[in-house]
């Protein structure tokens, strides 16, 4: 009576929770989906505020992506994302759940080539092994990007397969495996363009085939992520729109992309009013609002003649790059996310407040990963430099006209499709397109020329005017072709050094007994091969 | 005090045989105390030379049967001298007994409840006896004890009245495992527990630490075990130190019916405010604007600005005020507000709260049965608007000798504890962590032209909130203490039963049932309208949790004891003890208020099993189960060598069958030099020197040691399509999670000297812990992010000093007695896996608590100054301030390098003075709260003159003397608030005024003129004076504070709001 039993001792099963016997593969490859366009939202965040998208709150690059900064790369990427592709993997192959392998392997390989571009070499025939191996050594950038390619072919065959057992819950293709293969074609073109520094042949041999095959995304085939509008358990919405329209603040968008959109060609970009929504529209005259009305550019700036401040003075209002200063209250005053690709509203000259979770598209916005558009700005570099099929020119027109056309009719299809066609009729829009298009084909025929420094500036310019919300490929077209140059420089003088590879995390660094820190963030990874230091980069 | 200790001691010596003879005389008599002058119960009268004995019963009576021949009777009572009596030819004798002076003849309960004589013990224990923690304005019983227990370090989370208490023992022991000591109350575990449902930085920074259910004013005694040694026979659980409680009811000393009535009432204020500055206003850059910031404009000349409400981004804030407009017409011209200084925080919001206690205490009984009942009322009104605490103690004991052999003691309390106040949330200085209320976040920084008492809060349209920021982004302080409330309620029953049989004199067998069961409703009722980053806050937020916690403890005791001669002694105990704890959790979050005030989860669109604030589910539950069997042997050697030995193996269900059991030895030797080398002399009366070793193990929280997956049932959702998710966890189980082991070597001395006049008790001791049990990271790309691993080493030394000198004792009554306590430690990690540097304790993982191998325990790391290699100075950035460093550094060590503390008591003819006084040497604090008011200007300081430009100290990149110059905005607010951490960390050395007490007691003489026995009055004050000694003057800091909240965490504090100062008085009647 006084004393228990010993099996009243048998209390280790944790009664409030699954255990992996249990694992249902369909839920897991909704995990690996979700967890994905997290991973792609953290990292193209960083990628956006090092290309000047959005503003980057530091003073100098070590400030701003100190070692700790990306300790949710390696996270999201290795103990969360594939660690449930090697949970999923077993069980699929199993059950022959083919189509459950094709998209874990897909968002494998775009997580092992995320990992690269950020870090170079990293850890990859070593990891997931838990108990075993708690010191997974790196293995090189370039056997990590082959390896990627290699879950590229598998997943490819994966789709292709005839016999397939299973339903998954398709998030992006509602199940359309032909698109699935579009997206494997898309990547691998990805994967030939970003080596093509260093393998320059296998490169073009590489590109020649896919684009013989000719089955990349195309129009309507847009590899985005959706998300909806619902604000809580769970909160489905655009995080950039879930972070300012509760009670504004929020991001700054980047003073110098707003004044390319709508200041340096003489003209609005037509897409203008649906990246950005403007709280006002006429430029704050209060210093205590916006401390920079009163201050001088710094000398980097002048020199050059960069837009500091204010671009233009319509209300477009954020930060210069590098912006270290304090939050004044302008919280509903300073430019917000518009409709594309947040889920926030369309510039109507509405001008009010985005303290509201009921305005625009209420979040219900997309992530970018990768649309139609991009293959032809890919495809437009590749024939530039690597001789491929197709004219530079007009592949950089079509991949603009296909991202304009995207911006709207994606748009229109939002809950903000009234206000915007209110605002702009169809064949007016398509005018500006049109005179667009007309004006940067001229700047590139008349490249090289004054303030243009070369072909691929202009397409790479309007490849990065065309990456909003997706900071993952500009930055490495910023890093493989330098373009878009004659970026903004930081306030501070000596901004310190542009990170051509991230710090390692202290997360991997801390823990790993194999870890060995780079010397600094110069460290170029290996389809890098371009000069080094910031000149390339600024 | 002493008499109150002694409890199972006089039950035993009541059932002491005795002979009659034929040729016999009988002598009767009164046995009495000097300490009180009243009979004493239960003291034993021996014939001399005899075996004939008696004791007395409960007024101190006693009737012996003394033997012919025999001519001298010996009176004796545990802690007090024996005194020898020759009859002569008297037929009454009545004898007083004093107290031993010698304080190694004090009586102190030890673990298991076992009674030991001082001088017995090998180990330090500390006694804190009721006049100690009676009649405090505090009513939590772990702040009480602040200062008074050398070695133990007791941090509030923060001064609101219901706050949640940190308590330290003797450094740390184990890195990530909890370091709280075990409260036992009457016997049997009482929990402690800070069910803080949410981390600090999701809103429960100061949530309750539940040693909050003891009512101070029914504590009857206080052992605090501080040594393994002393803390063997608890296993595990002892492995933090122990605090030993007999409470009033519990207390097994019968008393004479008496009735006793305590009344207290106390103010209550916000101690650490910090001091306003007159000169300026809100603004930035000395220009005028509706800032977070006080860098505007002078306020002293007479300059007015346009009404904040009229000039409001939002539309709704414009149109509901037309007062704030010329001639009330809406979109006309914004009224003028003068720019002057208003009303500042410390009075326009802070308040005085009243506290006020009642308490009741009835004790009584008959020869062979005692009762105790106690009631305790206390309503706490907090320094913070809608803070309030009201407690309600219920307590009974009774103790009852059914037989000569067998008797019965049994213990009930009942609490109820009802706590409201408003969210407290960890802040950086710019609004409370992830758009979660707290109520500090925002009002210690409000500017000095913002009329916090005089402007409306609240929107009279739709009852949101209206404050003076452009964006309306911050909510109004005023509203926020109306509409967010966080409540606990609590409802606790305990109870501890004992059954003693003696088998005989030397052999008595003891069980004992202990019931410790609560439960708690937690809950936050948010109304919507509060401006804030997160939508849940802002669309109002209901969440009710209701926690159960039971403990349920058995014992079975066997005691043996025998004197095998004159001199050699033995006593022994072996015993068996069960504990089974388990925890369950339900919970419900509702979001999306409809109608405004009303907070029933239909009254809200959305309903969750999961809190949105911290994403984690709220329904759970814990089950723990504890075996162990133990021994102790007590060999003792003509009084002045005492050995002891003690052992316990323990059975644990947290780990997997192969690790489960654990054994842990323990010895102590205590010597009396002084008795053995009869050195006794005036100077030197007594002297002891200890020696103990003592072992124990912490055992893992359940469910580490398996894996499992992580689910969700509602992971996304577009459109109304719902999906689930499975995932693997972020922890690895360890199959292989063993218990962490401790060691520790204790040495001790304690002596009496100089006629008593000086008593000291002197400890050093070091404690090892191996195979910490850590909540390791591990690199990721394993697949896990963390598991728990037996890694590493943690070493802490220290010592401890307690002494108390008499320095006046007249013979007019006058006496001056004054203590010292002094405690140092040092925590340091001595080892961690291999290739594992670092592991965070607490905090966050760029700005925390950090255990570094070869560094203090617990370390502050975060963005420190890039420093000149050439000069160890600043670098300063072409922006003039600070260039922050790309890595964390390490920034402080927030262990406090030792404390103190002196008390002093006088006593006059029935009046004493009472002063504690307290002070802490050195150990780094890091304050938000310096950010949040010094940085935004509104202080005091800057005391210099705002228009000048300043020069920030430091070289430039090139490694030039800095020149630039730059505004009194940039330098304070930049310079406090720029992008490294190291300028908020200071030096938390502290000096304080405890306690401070005037008491008077009236005389006996007058007394009997009423129908009272006694009465006293007194005066009370805690923490009335303080002062941080570097930290800017005019913060007023008080580094009493614990950001992180109730844990392991140490040295930060993000405006987790002020402590309190109490003043009053209270009245003592007794009939």
């Amino acid at each position: 009576m006084v004393f228990a039993t010993s099996c009243e001792l048998d209390l280790q099963q944790d009664p409030n929770a699954v255990n992996e016997d249990n694992a249902i593969p369909d839920f897991v490859l909704n995990s690996i989906q979700l967890e994905y366009q997290e991973l792609f939202n953290e990292i193209g965040d960083d990628g956006m505020q090092l290309t000047r998208m959005i503003n980057q709150g530091s003073a100098q690059y070590e400030g701003a992506y100190t070692p700790t900064r990306t300790n949710v790369y390696w996270t999201g990427a290795y103990s969360t994302v594939l660690a449930d592709i090697a949970l999923l993997e077993p069980l699929a192959e199993a059950a022959n759940f083919q189509r459950h392998l094709g998209i874990a392997k897909t968002i494998k390989a775009m997580v092992l080539m995320h990992l690269v571009d950020s870090y170079g070499d990293v850890p990859l025939s070593e990891t997931l092994q838990g108990a075993s191996n708690f010191n997974p050594k790196v293995d090189s950038g370039e056997s990590v990007y082959a390896a990627a390619l290699e879950a590229l072919n598998q997943a490819d065959a994966h789709f292709a397969a005839t016999s397939s057992a299973g339903t998954p819950n398709d998030y992006f293709y509602a199940r359309n495996y032909g698109k699935w293969r579009k997206l494997v074609n898309t990547l691998k073109l990805r994967y030939f363009l970003n080596t093509r520094l260093v393998k320059a042949a296998e490169s073009k041999a590489g590109i020649d085939a896919l684009i013989t095959a000719n089955n990349f995304l195309q129009v309507g085939d847009d590899f985005i992520w959706r998300f909806g509008t619902t604000r809580a358990d769970p909160d489905s919405r655009h995080p950039r729109f879930a972070d300012q329209y509760t009670s504004g603040g929020g991001d700054y968008q980047s003073t110098f992309y707003m004044w390319h959109l709508t200041e340096a060609k003489g003209f609005d970009d037509p897409r203008a009013r649906y990246y950005f929504y403007r709280q006002v529209t006429a430029n704050p005259t209060n210093s205590e609002e916006i401390e920079c009305i009163v201050q001088i550019a710094p000398p980097q700036y002048l020199v050059a003649n960069f837009v500091y401040c204010l671009p233009g003075t319509r209300g477009y209002w954020g930060r210069d790059h590098l912006d270290p200063d304090g939050i004044p209250p302008d919280g509903l005053k300073r430019t917000a996310w518009g409709v594309f690709p947040a889920g926030g509203r369309f510039d109507n000259n509405s001008a009010a407040p985005v303290n509201n979770p009921s305005l625009g598209s209420q979040g219900a916005g997309i992530h970018p990963i990768m649309l139609a558009a991009y293959v032809d700005f890919m495809l437009a570099e590749s024939a530039l430099f690597l001789g491929t099929a197709g004219s530079p020119k007009d592949l950089m027109l079509s991949g603009i006209r296909k991202h304009m056309e995207y911006v709207r009719s994606w748009s229109l299809s939002t809950s903000q499709g009234s206000v915007i066609s209110g605002f702009t009729a169809d064949a007016v829009y398509a005018t500006s397109v049109t005179n667009y298009l007309n004006f940067v084909g001229n700047q590139y025929d008349a490249a090289p020329g004054p303030g243009l420094p070369s072909k691929m500036y202009v397409i790479g310019r309007e490849y990065w005017l065309s990456l909003y919300g997706n900071g993952v490929e500009s930055y490495n077209l910023y890093r493989r072709t330098g373009e878009p140059s004659i970026m903004q420089p930081g306030l501070e003088e000596n901004p310190g050094k542009f990170p051509r590879s991230f710090f390692y995390p202290l997360n991997y660094l801390t823990t790993n007994t194999n870890a060995v820190q780079k010397a600094d963030q110069s460290v170029q990874v290996f389809w890098d091969n371009n000069p080094a230091g910031n000149a390339w980069v600024d | 005090m002493r008499k109150a200790l002694l409890l199972v001691v006089a039950l035993f010596t009541m059932t002491l045989s005795y002979e009659v003879s034929a040729q016999q005389r009988v002598i009767t008599g009164k046995v009495i105390s000097e300490e009180d002058g009243l009979g004493l119960p239960g003291a034993t009268v021996l014939v001399k030379g005899t075996t004939v004995g008696s004791t007395t019963d409960l007024d101190g009576n006693y009737s012996i049967n003394v033997p012919a021949g025999s001519n001298v009777l010996i009176f004796s009572f545990v802690g007090l001298e024996a005194a020898e009596e020759s009859i002569g030819n008297r037929s009454v004798v009545n004898v007083t007994l004093a107290i031993d002076a010698s304080q190694l003849s004090e009586v102190v309960v030890t673990a298991i409840g076992i009674e030991r004589e001082k001088k017995a013990l090998g180990y330090g224990v500390t006694s804190v006896g009721s006049e100690q923690l009676e009649n405090r304005p505090e009513q939590d019983v772990a702040r009480v004890l602040q200062g008074k227990v050398p070695g133990v370090n007791i941090t509030s989370t923060n001064g609101m009245s219901g706050s949640g208490t940190n308590m330290i023992i003797r450094g740390y022991s184990s890195a990530t495992g909890s370091n709280q000591p075990l409260f036992v109350v009457d016997g049997v575990p009482f929990n402690t527990s800070t069910n803080n449902t949410n981390g600090f930085t999701t809103g429960g920074a100061t949530t309750s630490s539940r040693f909050l259910d003891i009512d101070p004013n029914n504590i009857e005694s206080m052992s605090v075990l501080k040594g393994l040694s002393a803390t063997v026979l608890y296993g595990d659980q002892g492995r933090n130190g122990v605090i030993l409680i007999t409470t009033k009811s519990g207390a097994t000393k019968r008393k004479a019916a008496e009735v006793t009535i305590n009344q207290s009432v106390f103010s209550n204020t916000a101690a650490s405010l910090p001091t306003y500055g007159q000169e300026y206003g809100n603004g930035f850059q000395q220009g005028n604007g509706n800032f977070f910031s006080n860098f505007g404009g002078r306020m002293d000349i007479g300059s007015t600005v346009r009404h904040p409400y009229a000039i409001s981004s939002v539309a709704s804030i414009r149109e509901a005020f037309p007062q704030f407009w010329v001639d009330g017409v809406v979109g006309g011209t914004p009224v003028d507000y003068e720019y002057r200084a208003y009303e500042d925080p410390s009075t326009a919001f802070f308040r005085t709260g009243m506290v006020s206690n009642t308490s009741i205490q009835v004790a009584g009984g008959s020869d062979r049965t005692g009762y105790s009942a106690s009631f305790g009322y206390t309503d706490d009104e907090g320094f913070t608007p809608g803070n309030e605490m009201q407690k309600y103690n219920f307590g009974l004991g009774i103790n009852s000798a059914i037989s000569d052999k067998l008797s019965v003691n049994s213990s009930f309390t009942f609490a109820i504890t009802d706590l409201q106040s408003p969210p407290v949330n960890a802040s950086f200085g710019s609004g409370p962590s992830g758009g979660i209320p707290s109520v500090f976040a925002h009002v210690l920084y409000t500017p000095r032209t913002v009329d916090l008492a005089g402007l409306p809060f609240e929107n009279p349209i739709d009852k949101s909130s209206v404050y003076y920021r452009g964006g309306n982004d911050i909510v109004n302080p005023n509203w926020l203490v109306k509409n967010y409330v966080n409540t606990s309620d609590v409802q606790r029953f305990f109870n501890s039963t004992s059954l003693n049989y003696d088998v005989n004199d030397n052999f008595s067998v003891t069980y004992r049932l202990g019931l410790d069961t609560y439960t708690e409703t937690q809950e936050a009722r948010y109304n919507k309208g509060g401006p804030s980053s997160s939508l849940a806050t802002q669309s109002g937020y209901y969440r009710t949790i209701n926690l159960k916690n039971t403990i349920w403890n058995q014992d079975l005791i066997i005691n043996w004891k025998k004197e095998f001669s004159e001199k050699f002694g033995m006593s022994a105990l072996i015993g068996g003890n069960s504990r089974y704890d388990y925890f369950e959790q339900v919970g419900v979050a509702s979001q999306g208020q409809l109608a405004f005030g009303l907070f029933r989860h239909s009254n809200f669109t959305n309903s969750s099993s999961n809190d949105a604030y911290s994403g984690t589910g709220m329904n759970r539950t814990q089950e723990e189960q504890r075996m162990g069997v133990y021994a102790n042997v007590t060999l003792d050697y003509s009084n002045y060598l005492f050995l002891n030995l003690a052992a316990r193996n323990d059975w644990t269900s947290t780990v997997e069958p192969e690790n489960r059991r654990i054994l842990y030895p323990g010895a102590s030797v205590s010597f009396i030099p002084t008795t053995a080398f009869n050195w006794n002399s005036s100077t030197l009366n007594d002297l002891k020197v200890r020696l103990a070793y003592g072992t124990s193990a912490g055992f893992p929280p359940p469910y580490s040691t398996r894996n499992i997956l992580t689910q969700s049932a509602r992971a996304f959702d577009v459109g109304g399509a719902v999906t689930q998710t499975h995932e693997v966890a972020n922890r690895l189980g360890n199959p292989d999670l063993r218990p962490e082991l401790q060691q520790e070597l204790e040495f001790g001395l304690e002596g009496v000297m100089f006629n008593n006049k000086l008593r000291f008790d002197f400890s050093m001791y070091e404690k090892n812990t191996s195979d910490l049990i850590t909540d390791s990271p591990i690199d990721p790309a394993t697949g896990f992010s963390f598991t728990q691993k037996n890694i590493g080493k943690l070493r802490t030394r220290g010592i401890e000093f307690q002494a108390t000198v008499t320095p006046v004792s007249t013979a007019s009554g006058f006496r001056w007695e004054s203590t010292i306590n002094w405690s140092m430690y040092r925590s340091v990690v001595m080892e961690l896996a291999p290739g594992l540097d670092q592991v965070v304790i607490s905090g966050f993982t760029n700005l925390g608590n950090f255990a570094i191998p070869g560094e203090p325990f617990n370390v502050i790391k975060g963005i420190g100054f890039e420093r000149d290699e050439q000069t160890g100075q600043p670098v300063i950035l072409s922006n003039g301030l600070q260039k922050p460093t790309a890595d964390l550094v390490i920034l402080g060590d927030p262990n406090p390098r030792w404390n103190g503390s002196w008390i002093n008591s006088f006593s006059y003819k029935g009046f004493t003075l009472n002063a504690m006084i307290e002070y802490r040497h050195k150990g780094d604090v890091f304050s938000n709260t310096v950010t949040a008011t010094l940085a935004r200007g509104v202080t005091k300081d800057p005391v210099v003159d705002r228009e000048l430009t300043f020069i920030m100290p430091g070289v430039k990149e090139d490694g030039t003397p800095n020149d630039i110059q730059i505004t009194a905005s940039n330098y304070f607010f930049g310079g406090y608030q720029g992008a490294a951490d190291e300028p908020n960390i200071f030096d938390g050395s502290m000096i304080r005024l405890r306690e401070l007490s005037l008491g008077y007691e009236l005389p006996t003489g007058f007394m009997a003129k009423t129908p009272f026995k006694r009465a006293s009055i007194a005066l009370s004050g805690s923490n009335l004076w303080f002062l941080a000694l570097n930290f800017p003057p005019n913060m007023n800091f008080d580094v009493d504070v614990l950001g992180t909240g109730v844990g392991n965490g140490l040295g930060f504090d993000f405006v987790t709001g002020p402590s309190s100062r109490r003043f009053g008085g209270t009245v003592t009647l007794t009939f």
